[in-house]
């Protein structure tokens, strides 16, 4: 192993008088810029072919995704999984078009063939562009970047993990009606290096883990399930043992032998109570997705759609009641989508999008920003492994905790006739991101300020707008959670990216209720 | 480049080896797949992203008793096989037992599907796609129209082997190109695709000219009240419909009391007897590899004739516990044609809704299996036969059962909308919730 020094890739890339971002503080523990020879022969490789092809931008990433997933099914395992992708990407742009290439075999020979190959393609395609993409300028970053570590998930033995699981689907299956139950565990390490012809050298290592588990009650003919409401998170292993994951089990399975007694709903529109581990999930498709400046203009339109949040109501569109704000962050501790740079090499930060309830801002990268007269990246780049082309990936979008630190004791005492929906469900949001419908785990009734009785098959369905501006209050930050999507899907061919979402416990007043078996209401 | 099928058995041979040398009595499985993959992709009448991907997935599984693990790469030099084999044994040594695990196939009789590669999508270059682009942009450009499009090319071969005796491998090829098509106004959307396997029959300009004719016919939608309607859905729509119905026909689940097949059963014919939906590897309109993932030859499987449940999707296990045998592992199918022409599934309609395409459908209720999801691309009013107006999109929250028994027409014309390996009409049905209006176009 032998480290390369800022001043040597400066000068490989001639841009030894470029400004340098200083690390960031905090990161003591990050390992630097250690990298194999072979890995700098191979960014040279990209970079030098790159400019003698007269590409005006390359970047190069080395990129390892390692996963292990293991599970188990009522009283034995059900898989022990392990899986690790590792290769280069090459990314050009010549003659205004971009050009991609991936290979699985990291050496200097190979990736100066990639590199050629994207240059190929962008040199195919470039007549097919209008007008040449254009890049926002960015600072030139030499830098390292990794989740905060104690205990390596990694590195806890899967027999440990599997017996922790097996404790869990146990629990669960304490009932007195048939129970199935299933519990597993998902553990995935990002680890990249980043290089660019404008000077950034960037490494990173994210270490995410997602834990979940569920359980089925048959009865009579009739069957009800219930998940666990935590989520993922980037995290060592001590998050793990710290959070609720093996104490929940008891509550959940009770909740299960609740659920399967309770009433149904009574369609109608009703004030919702919604849990952290319910919104997050309404946030992402109503809030996340609708920002992305790339769907607002049309780039998704063949796949996921576009957006009504279109540019020309940026500091017009009253998206939300004035009590809300709702930002966008890339530093969020924990976060699934935090770094320390984006896979532009653009450095990751916070900002609104929806403040005091005016629409107010977009998630962009490089060959976006232009487009609605940005001056710079919001820093949103993101290729899920070295064979994907980076383009623009929702950040941790999350809602402002209100002023007063409220609990969800305290909405429920404010309510007079409402339900309290804790965990996620089914989920499903229309193409411009208008209409949507959710269900949840758990719902409760109640009146008069307090929870009366337990109820099923519950969903809301409103309209994105209509939804925010009926938010009429806000928990504080005592109670705010992050839920996560360990694997959004966007795109074409579709790539998946790891995403959080922070909230406290909200009220929406009047929404939409519908029963989800007796078809009546839906 | 791409492994060989020859490069490709010999790679496996070589994970099998260094397993038993490390191993003897671990039982071992090898998928091997090396491909090509290769797209461009297109918004605003211009190209956005493009890419071209040459590599190899490498999977392990070794079964040692009743412990088990498996692992997988992309790297498939020498060295990087034997210590994924290494990593291997030890996580299945690490593993704690596993009742459900079967065997490893050995040896299967396997006969090859010519239909499943054609050599000229082997042969596009990064010329050939962009030429393909070229004539998919032309229609909107010359119509005014926004276009958005994705193009994809894949080419590689598919290997299984085993411990004990297993090897196949056999090359495929596939193409898809879809193309949406927005009207300046915002108001008209439409979509043209085509799916297959082969060249043939491919023509990148019609399949947008498609998109661009709907999203014209769509424009300045009328405002039309939520309820319940008959529908008539185009192939797209039907065959969302009938993969959510086949993903939900499971036997194990179904025994265990949890799923719309617990109370229907098979032998039952719970659907309209103009319903028979079947799987077929060498039917040319839905060309399969001739086996699955764990390398069992498939065969023509019926799930639903005339209306009546044929099979539900049973694993190895779940057939040996309960003394049955395996069914399933396709990955397409055929929902049979009917015997209306397609222009006329229209007649007899006093009031009713015909559905271009269905999008972000998700299980709502298990017991009922009822799907919620929007219309998109193209949703028109039909009065007295005739389609009089585009309409605005809706939510529907749907029983999937409810709207296969109440179907009483399918075309005659069958179409690969949602992928190469299934085709499936037109679909006329009733009483079918669309239960909000969305404002999405």
């Amino acid at each position: 192993m032998s480290s390369l020094s800022r001043r040597d890739f400066l000068a490989s890339t001639g841009l030894a008088t470029a400004s340098i971002i200083a690390s960031r503080s905090g990161l003591a523990e990050a390992r630097g810029l250690v990298l194999e020879p072979v890995l700098l022969a191979v960014i040279d490789a990209a970079l030098s072919t790159a400019r003698a092809s007269k590409a005006t931008y390359a970047d190069v990433r080395i990129h390892r995704r390692r996963e292990e997933n293991v599970s188990v099914r009522d009283d034995h395992a059900a898989g022990t999984a392990d899986s690790e992708r590792y290769g280069v990407g090459v990314r050009v742009l010549k003659d205004g078009a971009w050009g991609f290439a991936s290979t699985s075999r990291v050496d200097a020979n190979e990736v100066k063939q990639v590199t050629l190959r994207a240059v190929a393609i962008a040199v195919a395609n470039a007549p097919l562009r209008q007008k040449p993409i254009e890049l926002a300028p960015a600072a030139a970053s030499v830098d390292v970047w990794q989740t905060p570590m104690q205990k390596d998930p990694f590195k806890i033995p899967v027999a440990d993990k599997l017996e922790l699981l097996l404790g869990i689907s146990n629990t669960l299956r304490k009932q007195k009606v048939t129970a199935f139950a299933e519990a597993s565990l998902s553990t995935r390490l990002e680890w990249k290096v980043f290089a660019s012809t404008d000077g950034t050298l960037v490494e990173q290592a994210i270490t995410r883990i997602g834990p979940a588990y569920s359980v089925t009650l048959v009865n009579d003919g009739d069957f009800v399930s219930r998940g666990w409401d935590g989520q993922g998170r980037q995290a060592d292993w001590e998050w793990l043992a710290e959070s609720r994951f093996v104490e929940d089990a008891e509550q959940v399975a009770e909740d299960a032998r609740v659920k399967l007694a309770a009433p149904p709903v009574e369609p109608g529109r009703r004030d919702l109570i919604l849990s952290p581990e319910n919104l997050w999930l309404t946030i992402h498709e109503s809030v996340g997705h609708p920002t992305e400046l790339d769907r607002a203009l049309g780039d998704e339109a063949n796949f996921a759609g576009t957006s009504f949040a279109t540019p020309d109501k940026l500091k017009t569109l009253q998206y939300a009641s004035p009590i809300v704000t709702l930002y966008a962050d890339k530093t969020t501790p924990g976060g699934l989508a935090t770094c320390g740079y984006d896979d532009d090499g653009v450095r990751t930060g916070r900002w609104n999008l929806v403040e005091k309830g005016k629409f107010v801002g977009y998630q962009t990268t490089r060959d976006q920003a232009a487009w609605i007269g940005e001056k710079e990246s919001r820093g949103c780049s993101y290729a899920q492994d070295h064979s994907s082309v980076p383009f623009q990936r929702m950040p941790n979008v999350s809602l402002q905790p209100g002023d007063k630190d409220l609990g969800v004791n305290d909405l429920i005492a404010a309510t007079d006739d409402g339900i309290y929906v804790q965990g996620d469900g089914s989920w499903s949001i229309d193409h411009q991101r208008y209409n949507f419908q959710f269900t949840g785990q758990m719902f409760f009734e109640v009146k008069k300020g307090k929870i009366t009785r337990a109820l099923r098959d519950v969903g809301y369905q409103s309209n994105t707008l209509e939804f925010w501006n009926a938010c009429d209050l806000i928990g504080g930050p005592k109670e705010f959670r992050l839920g996560a999507a360990f694997d959004d899907g966007k795109g074409e061919p579709m790539q998946s990216n790891p995403v959080s979402h922070g909230c406290p416990p909200t009220r929406f007043k009047k929404i939409s209720v519908i029963n989800t078996r007796t078809k009546k209401g839906a | 480049m791409p492994l060989s099928e020859k490069q490709l058995g010999q790679a496996m041979q070589k994970v099998l080896a260094a397993a038993k040398k490390l191993e003897p009595k671990a039982e071992v499985f090898v998928g091997l797949e090396s491909a090509k993959r290769a797209h461009v992709r297109y918004s605003r009448n211009e190209v956005t992203t493009t890419g071209e991907i040459d590599e190899a997935g490498l999977t392990v599984s070794v079964r040692l008793g009743l412990k088990a693990a498996t692992s997988s790469s992309n790297q498939t030099d020498d060295a990087s096989m034997a210590a994924l084999v290494e990593r291997t044994v030890r996580l299945a040594k690490l593993a704690p037992e596993d009742p459900e695990l079967m065997p490893v196939l050995g040896p299967q009789v396997v006969k090859r599907n010519e239909l499943a590669f054609d050599a000229k999508v082997d042969a596009l270059d990064a010329k050939g796609r962009a030429a393909i682009v070229k004539d998919a942009i032309a229609p909107g450009r010359e119509r005014a129209l926004g276009t958005a499009g994705f193009l994809f090319q894949w080419s590689g071969l598919v290997g299984k082997a085993s411990s004990a005796g297993l090897l196949q491998t056999h090359p495929a090829t596939g193409l898809q190109l879809s193309v949406t098509a927005r009207t300046p106004s915002g108001t008209g959307s439409g979509r043209g695709q085509f799916y297959g396997r082969r060249l043939t029959g491919f023509d990148a300009g019609q399949v947008a000219k498609n998109a661009c004719e709907t999203a014209k016919r769509s424009e300045n939608p009328r405002k039309l009240d939520a309820g319940r309607y008959t529908v008539v859905l185009e192939p797209a729509a039907t065959a969302l419909l009938a993969e959510s119905l086949l993903s939900a026909m499971d036997q194990r689940s179904a025994d265990e009391g949890r799923s719309f097949f617990s109370k229907v059963k098979v032998g039952e014919a719970p659907f309209s007897p103009l319903v028979s939906i079947r799987s077929d590897p060498r039917n040319a309109r839905t060309p399969m590899l001739p086996f699955d993932g764990e390398g069992r030859p498939l065969e023509v499987q019926p799930w639903i004739t005339a209306g009546k449940i044929e099979a539900l999707a049973m694993s190895r296990f779940w057939a040996q516990k309960t003394k049955r045998a395996p069914v399933g592992g396709h990955g397409g199918f055929e929902l049979a044609a009917g015997s209306t022409p397609r222009a006329k599934l229209l007649e007899g309609i006093k009031r009713g809704v015909l559905i271009s395409r269905f999008w972000y459908t998700n299980w709502v209720d298990g017991q009922t299996l009822l799907l919620t999801g929007l219309t998109r691309d193209g949703t028109f009013l039909v009065e007295d036969g005739q389609v009089v107006a585009p309409v605005n999109n809706f939510r529907f929250n749907q029983s999937v059962a409810d709207a296969f028994t109440k179907c009483d027409a399918l075309s005659t014309e069958l179409e690969a909308a949602n992928d190469a390996e299934t085709v499936t009409p037109a679909m006329r049905t009733h009483e079918f919730l669309l239960a909000s209006v969305s404002e999405a176009v």
